[in-house]
């Protein structure tokens, strides 16, 4: 039920990686959400994400690479508005539900 | 089409990258060879925000945190008191966030691979593999 309540009030970045991590990797499941509400930023700022990607383009890389495919696929957003990216991305032959990790708790960052 | 994507996203990554070093070209050979001295230098390094001691950054400390549970020794080097090293690592490592931990030279990833290698346990055999002592190794 959060899932759904926080694709209702998904800001416009998240919809953003969303639909450009759905085109690159056709994925089996995905969840985009912000986590700035985590760290020590402005009220509604969408500057932090995890996104946890299931699909077959990520079968036989190492992590590394399928963090590569991510980061690429993500790159523009990277260089401008987000500032930290959480990634779970796993092969369709490894998924069994599994949940992303939690966001270590922020520590100030020097505000930014 | 990921082929097309990728290709795509690579060459705007390429263009971002330059454009957030403000020289208009990337990396500033000068920039370049002293982040090669400092990968090459010491075993371990970790680029984070805030040091080992006083880290200021949940990701970052995360890190250490790994590395400490290891017994790994490793240098760090603080982003926030130095602009020119927190972009131009970006740049290096074609990674575009912080931390990003090194091993013997070569990147090895940030917050996200170093836990998922501390969990599968893969991290001990990876450190052995480098030559690099470690608590859970088995040498």
């Amino acid at each position: 039920m959060k899932r759904v309540m926080s694709t209702l009030s998904e800001g416009p970045v998240a919809r953003l990686l969303r639909d450009k991590l759905s085109t690159a990797f056709q994925p089996k499941h995905l969840e985009v959400e912000c986590e700035s509400h985590l760290h020590s930023v402005p009220k509604g700022a969408e500057m932090h994400f995890r996104v946890q990607v299931v699909s077959d383009a990520f079968e036989g890389k190492r992590v590394i690479e399928r963090h590569r495919l991510v980061n690429t696929c993500l790159a523009e957003e990277l260089a401008t508005t987000v500032h930290a990216l959480r990634i779970d991305a796993i092969p369709t032959s490894k998924w069994d539900g599994q949940k992303q990790e939690e966001s270590p708790t922020c520590r100030g960052g020097f505000g930014k | 089409m990921l082929r097309l994507a990728t290709r795509q996203a690579s060459a705007m990554l390429r263009s971002s990258y330059s454009t957030a070093s403000g020289a208009g070209g990337g990396l500033s050979d000068e920039t370049r060879k002293r982040i090669d001295g400092i990968v090459k230098k010491d075993d371990v390094v970790v680029f984070m925000k805030g040091t080992q001691q006083e880290p200021a950054c949940g990701f970052s400390r995360n890190v250490k945190l790994v590395l400490d549970f290891h017994n790994v020794k490793f240098r760090d080097y603080n982003v926030l008191t130095d602009p020119e090293l927190r972009e131009g690592v970006k740049i290096y490592s074609e990674w575009p966030t912080i931390p990003q931990v090194y091993v013997k030279g070569e990147f090895v990833g940030g917050c996200d691979i170093l836990v998922s290698m501390h969990k599968d346990g893969e991290i001990s055999d990876f450190l052995d593999e480098k030559g690099i002592p470690n608590k859970y190794g088995s040498k």
